[in-house]
């Protein structure tokens, strides 16, 4: 891809004032959708001790966890620094939830009795492994949401000093743009015309030779008869 | 060469409705062209037409020398801005207006830089954030024509996009209307059925009726020379006083009053002698001298002018406009006169047909 021009780079920054961050949004919803993935699978574990003691708090924790990530989602779509750290925390915390129930369940073997779409391996892996993409999916949609929002916050957050500050100007960007734009167009149509007379020339001195050589052909044609 | 040829357009609905008939209309680059005419006489057809929303059943649509008849509206190069502004609730303002230039695939930079400028333009700079729902009727109307002009379109359509705002703000959003198309010098097609917006915005009138052109001419024509008794009643307001009468040695007669002519209005009328024909007076060009006695019903102080309604005869109501601020009682009788030079006189309307004005050596009343 071609580099940004300053010009293009003041004009994208400014595209940053009026759009929102929706690929950063989107991703936070993809790391909520595998979190969901994730404790479908988790409620469905086969009673054991551990889930009964725990139940109440996993399911309060999951509540917190969907709630956190869809503000959070709606925070770095409007550019908020903030709630990137948020993300970033859920998703360091969404990593540690691999080493509680999904961990002690492949060491207890309690995960096979899932039976997740009516499938029962002989073993704890098979959803061991499911838990575990599940949970690392949602966290690297959430780092990644945390740090695009970041990002774009920063790149925003500095524009807009700039613009304050009075260092840049949208206006005179878009008039210099303008300008830039109108010369080009202006070039291409010189070239247009240049290449449209060369052709006519090229036409010109073609039918020129032709008769000649139409010429030459007859007097050619006139000695030899 | 003309922006845009309409050259006898014409619709007929499954149901064998003809809703326009032998349209024609040339449109020079940037004339604002207003459509006007009561409910159901064919403007928004003819426009839809034009846009591509319905089919032209015959006739040719040629827009910049191109045939644009049977074309999807797409490849007609036009932007077309609706009465319920038709925008969409769950993007910003900013969306909107780029969302036609998404479409097409245009460079981020291009559209943001022609969304900004239209922004300018409509003082909607401080609204791009916000939903539509956030903003006023008149914000939303100008968005919708923002949407329009970042398209830059070889032909704007605009059907009644200020029938929605109330008194105030449509009058603000007309003069805007008025600058903007000076800004733009845009080619315009205009529908509305308000004769306010026809008369101000209009380079030119296209005054409509039960489908057929009835006149087409500036503002000013259309209410000093109106074509027919069509034109006469529907352009100013209150409309024209109608009077049916009877041509006689000089003088207009009916049934309730008689009234001399002038020497320009015999010559006007020498070949209707003995022949009825309809006398039309603005309520403005009624004096406040004569020999018509009217008999007061109402009388309605507006401030700069009263309106007067009365009977004469008894029977006939009409309506005088009298610059001063008058106080007459219900009941009160005075005498009322005709301004003469501007007096407008009609052929009687035959059926459907409206009368035809009396012109004289048969001057071109603007109908095709």
């Amino acid at each position: 891809m071609a580099k940004k021009t300053v010009n293009q780079q003041i004009i994208a920054d400014d595209i940053l004032r009026y759009k929102r961050n929706k690929l950063a949004q989107i991703l936070a919803i993809l790391g909520l959708v595998f979190n969901c993935l994730y404790f479908c699978i988790l409620y469905a574990i086969p009673d054991s001790d551990m889930r009964k003691m725990t139940l109440g708090f996993s399911v309060i924790l999951t509540l917190i966890i969907l709630l956190m990530i869809f503000l959070s989602s709606e925070g770095v779509k409007g550019y908020n620094k903030k709630f990137s750290i948020v993300l970033l925390v859920i998703a360091a915390f969404q990593i540690l939830r691999i080493f509680y129930y999904p961990l002690n369940g492949l060491i207890n073997d309690s995960l096979k009795g899932i039976g997740y779409f009516g499938y029962y391996p002989e073993n704890s892996g098979f959803y061991f492994t499911i838990m575990l993409i599940y949970l690392l999916a949602s966290s690297a949609c959430l780092i990644a949401s945390a740090v695009l929002g970041w990002v774009y916050a920063v790149r925003l957050q500095k524009f807009q000093k700039k613009l304050d500050n009075g260092e840049i100007s949208v206006e005179a960007t878009m008039a210099a743009m303008d300008e830039e734009d109108a010369v080009a167009a202006e070039q291409a149509r010189f070239a247009a015309e240049a290449l449209a007379a060369e052709s006519i020339q090229t036409d010109e001195t073609n039918a020129g030779t032709a008769i000649n050589l139409e010429a030459e052909q007859s007097e050619t044609d006139g000695e030899v008869k | 060469m003309p922006e845009v040829n309409i050259q006898h357009l014409e619709k007929v609905y499954d149901n064998k409705v003809k809703a326009v008939h032998d349209f024609n209309l040339d449109i020079a680059d940037g004339e604002f062209i207003v459509l006007v005419g009561p409910s159901g006489c064919g403007k928004s057809t003819t426009l839809r037409m034009v846009a591509g929303l319905e089919d032209i059943t015959s006739g040719d649509l040629i827009i910049d020398g191109k045939n644009c008849t049977r074309l999807p509206p797409k490849d007609r190069d036009i932007a077309m801005v609706f009465q319920n502004y038709a925008l969409y609730g769950h993007m910003t303002i900013y969306e909107n207006m780029a969302f036609s230039l998404t479409l097409r695939k245009e460079k981020k930079d291009v559209i943001h830089r022609k969304v900004m400028a239209a922004a300018e333009i409509l003082d909607l700079k401080s609204q791009l954030n916000k939903k539509p729902k956030q903003l006023s009727g008149g914000q939303r109307q100008r968005v919708a024509m923002g949407r329009a002009i970042v398209r830059n379109p070889k032909v704007f359509l605009f059907d009644e996009p200020l029938s929605n705002l109330d008194a105030k703000l449509r009058g603000s959003m007309r003069r805007e209307l008025i600058l903007l198309h000076k800004k733009l010098n845009a080619t315009i097609m205009y529908v509305t059925h308000d004769q306010t917006e026809a008369l101000t915005l209009a380079d030119r009138i296209v005054c409509m009726s039960m489908g057929h052109v009835q006149q087409i001419g500036k503002p000013i024509e259309l209410y000093e020379k109106p074509a027919n008794t069509f034109v006469a009643t529907f352009i100013g307001l209150p409309p024209m006083n109608m009077f049916e009468g009877v041509i006689e040695k000089g003088k207009f007669k009916s049934s309730l009053f008689e009234y001399p002519l002038n020497d320009a209005q015999k010559d006007l009328l020498k070949g209707y002698e003995g022949q009825s024909v309809i006398l039309g007076v603005r309520p403005e060009n009624i004096t406040r001298d004569g020999n018509v006695k009217l008999h007061i019903t109402n009388n309605e102080n507006l401030g700069m002018n009263t309106l007067v309604h009365g009977k004469i005869g008894g029977v006939k109501i009409i309506v005088c406009k009298f610059a001063e601020w008058c106080n007459y009682k219900v009941g009160e009788e005075i005498n009322i006169g005709f301004d003469p030079e501007m007096m407008h006189f009609f052929e009687l309307p035959e059926g459907d047909i409206p009368g035809k004005a009396i012109r004289q050596g048969g001057e071109n009343d603007g109908t095709d």
